[in-house]
């Protein structure tokens, strides 16, 4: 008999497994950002209660951001069947982007746009838009079929794109690289509590609605046939599960802009360290999330300085994470959980 | 479902097309020579504010006339339109980019001149002021204007001369904080009008970490900001209360683009600089 | 058979994906409890569509379909796994879950909130899994089976759902002749044994007649006969099905094996 690759049923999973899961990785999680906030461009015999505010702040930004696109990025792989899926597929950071690219456009025409009107109100009126066209093209009578909603996410994203492009025509050459920086995404620490609170509370709730889908994605994974026969409502799942990863996604693109590969890199990381149970992993992929854009922004903020820039915009590290990482996937292949 | 698609098509085209045409500024057949094509923003800068405006009949799309001046584009800093440069029919371009960028142009039109110019300090904005007044035929302009910059800056020097230099951040924006680097005009402003420019640690443009602001503590902070973003501006520097310049209230918002601008202004800013680093020179003499 | 009420019933099904191109024209079929009913007829017959309306998953235009009396659609979706189980023709999962982990999954609708599994359901999985002979895999992936014995754990995951129904889509359409065998044998066992309703669509008309209770030809939407295969197996009502002539060899039992011309 051959041995068997897999490495062997997992433990079942049960109530007191996954409450010290939950521990480990708040645990995990805190130790990264009480490291992180220790680290920095000023010395730690200098560092002042300011200065490690400062931190914090912006460590729970990337936290959040991190978790929200984490767990958006797992839920929607889950969902749509497909390892490449990433929560700006359907649409959110092009659309952020049009909306964005036009606030700067028409405050550059006229100096000082009203301020209820800013960059992070732009960018999520433009993904709720994106979002209620990708949406709306891709339902027939109410029902969502992956494949279309994938195909949907792409044309309407080459659409933004062209609709960008265009209006690169009419502005000048500072607002069009104002608006580069913006894609590389940036945490920042300052943000109002009143943002803070509201973003903890969307990610919070979403990631916490997408752990307790966890059983019903694994069921996915048979088909849709399978699954509904099953007892999962596939296809409010979906819609549930895409207005859920809209939202997250939403909240993390305009506290943040669109940090690209976080969304696609960690779900393959929680595979490759729990499995493919959709239960385990929806509950990891936040925790790694955060860890994960916490670090990268702790190397943002100080390698800066070594290569005498500032600081480096956090998208430009996770995308260069993003390439080695998907090689070394590549490699070693059938240990994480697809077939 | 076919009919609303060609309709909003044909919609978006025509738009595009009345926006392209109502945008470009037709051809001056009656400038006065000679006509000049000015091929940077500086360089554009420095020509209107000379009073040659007249003159230009071709600007690049980076440049920012005056508004109500607008002149036909003819080219960005990439790629040279020489059939532009021909319908524009001028008889010398002033340029900041290599000469030989502009070979083609020599051989399509020989008889037009090609003046390079080098503009990276303020001595060569003086040097441009006298150049670009002969290049016009006109030496007297040329001469006053160059004299009255560089007394200007001699001005500033002799004022500030001898005191000693506080340290001063100059940050092109409050959230996230940038600076202009020390490859830029302001940080010799600054160094010109008797301070000691931190933001010249970094050598170009760009973002910098907020704990850099807090380590070197500055005196003084000088912040540009648009017209609507000078509150945000404040309050967020206004947080950063371990650093002298908050604290002894010495934090100037600014909203004059032609800080960093290169421009003929620059001797006169220079002195705004100096009063804000030395307090005890405003209301001293003349100057704005 | 004594009760009037069969397992899973329809009446005149009426359903078209188009309006205008009805797929189901007036169909009826009903399955008792412990038989073996076997669906047959050429493909595009609407064997499949048939199959997904019993599932609930297509809402036919006219027509009543009925689990043991009650209408299907008063059924909620929790409640209809718990009496309805499907087997589709491919075995296939998009997730390398283990084969114990698979069959595990059929027990979605009986778990609450995060599908945690009792000892109850495991046990019943276990047994699952012994009934189709699985048990040896529980470790391993469906890849690493071979085509018969996945389409075991899937019956056995739709057995994990302890249902009364039990509908399968061409289960053995892509296996050899020891795996069909196997596969049909286990479905009379279900059907006599272990008392359920089996339903199945099938694409051989000779396994089909030799191990099923009854049987239903269809063509063009609509039924052509319906019964047990002694009455059914005919010259005449085959060659309307299939539009192909047919011949008939005599076999030791008390149907005829089919072969066409």
């Amino acid at each position: 008999m051959n041995a068997p690759t897999h490495p062997g049923i997992a433990p079942p999973l049960s109530a007191g497994r996954l409450i010290a899961m939950l521990a480990v990785l708040l645990a995990a999680a805190l130790a990264v950002a009480g490291g992180c906030s220790l680290v920095g461009i000023t010395p730690l015999s200098q560092l002042d209660a300011q200065i490690w505010a400062i931190r914090l702040v912006r460590l729970l930004v990337g936290a959040l951001v991190g978790a929200a696109l984490g767990a958006a990025g797992t839920a929607l792989q889950g969902i749509l069947r497909n390892p490449l899926a990433d929560p700006f597929i359907l649409g959110i950071s092009s659309g952020a982007g049009v909306g964005v690219l036009m606030g700067m456009a028409v405050s550059s025409w006229q100096r000082g746009l009203p301020t209820v009107l800013s960059i992070p109100a732009m960018g999520l009126i433009g993904a709720a838009v994106t979002c209620a066209v990708v949406y709306g093209i891709a339902q027939r009578r109410g029902r969502l079929d992956p494949y279309v909603l994938l195909l949907s996410g792409v044309i309407v994203n080459a659409f933004n794109g062209a609709i960008m492009l265009a209006i690169f025509l009419f502005i000048k050459p500072y607002v069009v690289s104002a608006y580069v920086i913006w894609t590389m995404g940036r945490l920042t620490d300052n943000v109002s509590w009143q943002a803070l609170v509201l973003s903890s509370v969307c990610v919070a709730g979403g990631w916490s609605l997408l752990i307790f889908r966890g059983s019903a994605f694994n069921t996915l994974g048979l088909g849709d046939e399978v699954a509904s026969s099953s007892g999962v409502a596939v296809n409010r799942l979906r819609i549930e599960t895409f207005v859920v990863v809209s939202l997250v996604t939403a909240a993390a693109v305009a506290l943040a802009g669109p940090i690209g590969f976080v969304g696609l890199i960690v779900p393959h990381i929680c595979r490759f360290i729990v499995g493919p149970d959709h239960r385990r992993l929806m509950l990891v992929s936040g925790f790694i999330g955060a860890m994960f854009l916490m670090s990268a922004d702790t190397l943002c903020r100080t390698a800066g300085e070594w290569v005498g820039m500032g600081e480096i915009p956090v998208g430009i590290v996770t995308a260069f994470c993003g390439g080695p990482f998907f090689i070394f996937l590549l490699r070693r292949r059938g240990r994480e959980g697809w077939s | 479902m076919r009919a609303w698609l060609a309709g909003f098509c044909a919609l978006a085209g025509a738009a595009v097309a009345a926006a392209g045409c109502g945008k470009r500024p037709l051809p001056r057949p009656d400038a006065p020579r000679p006509r000049l094509i000015t091929y940077s923003p500086a360089l554009t800068q420095i020509v209107f504010e000379m009073g040659l405006g007249d003159h230009v009949v071709g600007v690049t799309s980076y440049c920012d006339p005056p508004p109500g001046q607008e002149r036909p584009v003819v080219g960005d800093l990439q790629s040279i339109n020489r059939e532009r440069i021909r319908k524009a029919r001028p008889d010398v371009i002033l340029i900041q980019q290599e000469a030989k960028n502009f070979a083609a142009v020599r051989q399509d039109m020989p008889e037009v001149r090609i003046e390079h110019f080098t503009i990276e300090t303020l001595g060569h904005i003086a040097e441009a002021l006298e150049r670009i007044g002969r290049i016009a035929g006109n030496e007297q302009l040329a001469l006053r204007r160059r004299r009255a910059f560089e007394r200007a800056m001699a001005d500033v020097a002799e004022r500030v001369r001898g005191r000693p230099r506080p340290r001063v951040f100059f940050l092109t924006q409050a959230d996230p904080p940038a600076v202009a680097g020390r490859q830029s005009f302001i940080h010799q402003m600054i160094e010109l009008a008797g301070g000691q420019d931190l933001s010249g640690q970094y050598e170009r443009w760009g973002q910098i970490n907020v704990e850099r602001i807090l380590l070197d503590k500055p005196e003084i902070i000088i912040c540009q900001a648009e017209p609507s973003g000078v509150d945000d501006a404040r309050q967020y520097l206004g947080r950063l209360t371990g650093v002298p310049a908050v604290r002894d209230g010495r934090v100037h918002i600014v909203t004059d683009r032609h800080w960093t601008i290169p421009s003929t202004r620059m001797a006169e800013l220079a002195m705004t600089l100096a009063e804000m680093i030395h307090p005890d020179l405003a209301g001293q003499g003349d100057g704005p | 058979m004594n009760d009037r009420r069969h397992a899973i019933e329809a009446r005149e099904l009426v359903f078209s994906y188009r309006p205008g191109q009805p797929v189901l024209r007036g169909v009826s079929v009903a399955c008792g409890t412990g038989k073996l009913l076997c669906v047959l007829g050429r493909n595009g017959s609407g064997k499949t569509t048939l199959l997904r309306c019993l599932l609930g998953q297509l809402a036919p235009q006219r027509g009543a379909i009925e689990l043991d009396g009650k209408e299907l659609r008063r059924h909620s979706r929790r409640q209809l796994a718990r009496l309805l189980a499907y087997v589709p023709q491919f075995p296939a999962s998009a997730f390398a879950f283990t084969v114990g982990e698979l069959v595990l999954m059929g027990r979605y609708c009986h778990t609450g909130l995060m599908g945690l599994a009792t000892e109850r359901d495991r046990s019943v999985a276990r047994e699952a899994m012994k009934m189709t002979g699985t048990l040896a895999f529980a470790g391993r992936t469906l890849e690493e089976l071979s085509g018969g014995e996945a389409q075991c754990v899937m019956i056995a995951r739709a057995l994990a759902q302890q249902p009364s129904v039990i509908l399968l889509d061409e289960p053995t359409s892509h296996l050899d002749i020891r795996n069909q065998l196997m596969i049909y044998r286990m479905m009379q066992r279900l059907a006599h044994d272990w008392q359920m309703a089996v339903v199945c669509v099938s694409h051989d008309v000779n396994l089909a007649a030799r191990f099923a209770d009854e049987l239903l030809l269809m063509r063009d939407g609509e039924v052509v006969a319906a019964g047990p295969p002694p009455e059914v197996i005919r010259q005449d009502v085959l060659e309307r099905t299939y539009d192909v002539g047919i011949d008939l060899l005599p076999a030791g039992g008390d149907v005829p094996i089919v072969v066409g011309r």
